[in-house]
């Protein structure tokens, strides 16, 4: 089995005169969660759609699980599950009548399709519901059908668009947790698009950042969080006073300065002199009660690389 | 491909009364027909019905008032609702998905066209009972089921090209009407200018020389060419490449 489900070199997309996709190369390892972020009209779906073999490369390639998306599309789509931008649910069938549908689409026999579809629909606590019209449902639970159907052929890749956009605390928990465990259980390459950091950073083993259709960064979270360099200290206490964070701020390994929430919130270029940083502020007669320090989170990081692109 | 031909027939026939969000509304456009060509003309008609011609008009109205709604509904409105992208980006080829709505809405328009004129039947054999049962003309009944299979083909056709050109089903379904419409104002208009142009006695010779037999063959062939014309448009236009960048 090729170590690499998704292998992209330098694909590019113009449409028209724009160019939505520039020079791509990614390598997405197998069995792993990938995450894909980017802004809106970053080249997210785009890239998606090429993969499915959707829309023809104006240059470069792609290979889907080995199979090549200009030439060998059936295949891909064949053996890939996709919940595009759109979740795809037919909203006058009811749920079993969806599910029933794609089985049939995907060629799996009569007796495995009904005992496949029981397993899904019961997993996603959807069972008992399962002959109410799905437009009828709530928008989390269409998109717990939608998952239901991307999963029903048992692909070994599946392309997310956005999986939880919309959904509410709970509901985007269950899709999280189900997508930890086809990961790791059932080694399934996920390849998703999420606008959400924190999601991002919890269950993605790997994330490329894309703008203007252009890889800006990639690496594990824990990587891409380290590439920005810069550490954070959280000081927790009372008497944060102007005069204390001007003499922070003039400090030349800080970045940044202020305060969150009776808390304050430290940029550093380098990595912190805690001592140093307490008796600074006690000289200032601020009274620390926790200091606690961090690297930035995806999302300072994320915000950063867009920053710098610009 | 077979397979995957019926497997797009199961889901259109499981979404062919629920058009829109509305069941009551399709059953409605169902019974339209069924009531004027079904019961009230041949009431009125009795066994003119039978042997005049009349019984046309079921093979030309069925399938214009069936086949619109339907037609736009299964392919503007899989564009609509955002589930056409999810079709295509599974495993079935673009001609199943295309040859699978369009058995579905021919059959659905020639069917209805066929249930009705065997309904008039027996509605005017009850009516008109003479000690035996009276058929169609052959020649009537042959022409009504070329002609409402060769006219439920260019709507079908006809509604494909539209719908994929279509942002919503409301707009598609304005603009094929007015192209099934457009051509028989068209044509009036053609038929009563004529006269100004051309002296009346050369048309009735010219006329004269075919039977009705004639004409209508001559008229099934052409339908014929535009159906075979309009759906090798259909299976061009239908493409994935073509249709996920509209």
């Amino acid at each position: 089995m090729d170590p690499m489900a998704i292998n992209i070199h330098s694909l590019t997309r113009d449409f028209g005169g724009v160019r939505a996709l520039d020079s791509l190369s990614l390598e997405v390892p197998a069995g792993i969660i990938f995450g894909f972020l980017g802004p809106n009209g970053a080249g997210k779906t785009t890239t998606i759609r090429m993969l499915l073999g959707l829309l023809e490369p104006t240059a470069g390639r792609a290979e889907v699980l080995g199979y090549d998306t200009r030439t060998q599309a059936d295949q891909i789509r064949s053996q890939v599950g996709a919940l595009l931008e759109h979740n795809g649910i037919y909203e006058q069938m009811s749920a079993e009548d969806n599910l029933e549908f794609f089985g049939r689409v995907n060629l799996i026999a009569t007796s495995e399709r009904s005992r496949r579809i029981q397993e899904l629909l019961t997993g996603m606590g959807l069972w008992e519901r399962r002959k109410d019209l799905a437009g009828s449902w709530s928008r989390g639970m269409k998109q717990k059908l939608a998952l239901a159907r991307v999963l029903l052929h048992r692909p070994r890749l599946v392309l997310l668009d956005e999986p939880t956009a919309g959904l509410d605390v709970q509901a985007a928990v269950a899709v999280r947790e189900h997508l930890s465990t086809l990961a790791e259980r059932e080694g399934v390459t996920v390849f998703l698009t999420t606008h959400n950091m924190a999601e991002a950073e919890k269950i993605c083993a790997q994330i490329a950042v894309i703008r203007q259709g252009r890889l800006v960064a990639l690496g594990a979270p824990d990587e891409l969080r380290a590439k920005t360099g810069r550490s954070q200290v959280v000081v927790s206490g009372r008497g944060f006073t102007a005069q204390a964070l001007n003499l922070l701020r003039q400090s030349p390994e800080i970045e940044s300065v202020e305060t969150q929430n009776h808390q304050l919130v430290i940029q550093m270029h380098t990595d912190p002199d805690i001592p140093a940083l307490i008796g600074l502020l006690a000289g200032e007669r601020v009274q620390v009660t926790e200091v606690r320090q961090g690297k930035a989170s995806l999302e300072e990081t994320y915000l950063q690389l867009m920053e710098e692109e610009r | 491909m077979n397979a995957d031909i019926m497997t797009i027939m199961w889901k259109e026939s499981k979404g062919l009364f629920k058009q829109g969000k509305s069941r009551s509304k399709s059953i409605l456009v169902l019974l339209t027909p069924v009531l004027m060509f079904g019961i009230i003309l041949p009431i009125q008609f009795r066994e003119e019905w039978l042997d005049m011609g009349w019984s046309l008009a079921i093979a030309l109205f069925t399938p214009l008032i069936l086949i619109a709604p339907t037609i736009c509904e299964s392919f503007a409105g899989e564009r609509e609702r955002h589930t056409l992208e999810t079709l295509l980006a599974s495993r079935l080829p673009d001609r199943a998905i295309l040859f699978g709505k369009m058995i579905v809405s021919i059959a659905y328009g020639w069917g209805m066209t066929v249930f009705l004129l065997l309904m008039s039947l027996v509605i005017v054999n009850v009516l008109m009972w003479a000690g035996k049962f009276q058929f169609y003309q052959v020649n009537i009944f042959l022409a009504d089921i070329g002609l409402s299979l060769l006219f439920s083909g260019l709507m079908v056709t006809l509604g494909i090209l539209i719908s994929l050109r279509s942002a919503t089903v409301q707009s598609a379904q304005q603009v094929l009407m007015m192209a099934l419409v457009i051509p028989i104002f068209g044509l009036q208009a053609i038929v009563f200018l004529l006269p100004t142009f051309l002296p009346m006695e050369n048309i009735r010779e010219f006329l004269g020389r075919f039977d009705y037999d004639q004409i209508l063959l001559i008229f099934l062939g052409v339908l014929l060419l535009a159906d075979i014309g309009l759906l090798l448009a259909a299976m061009s236009r239908f493409k994935r490449s073509r249709l996920i960048l509209n």
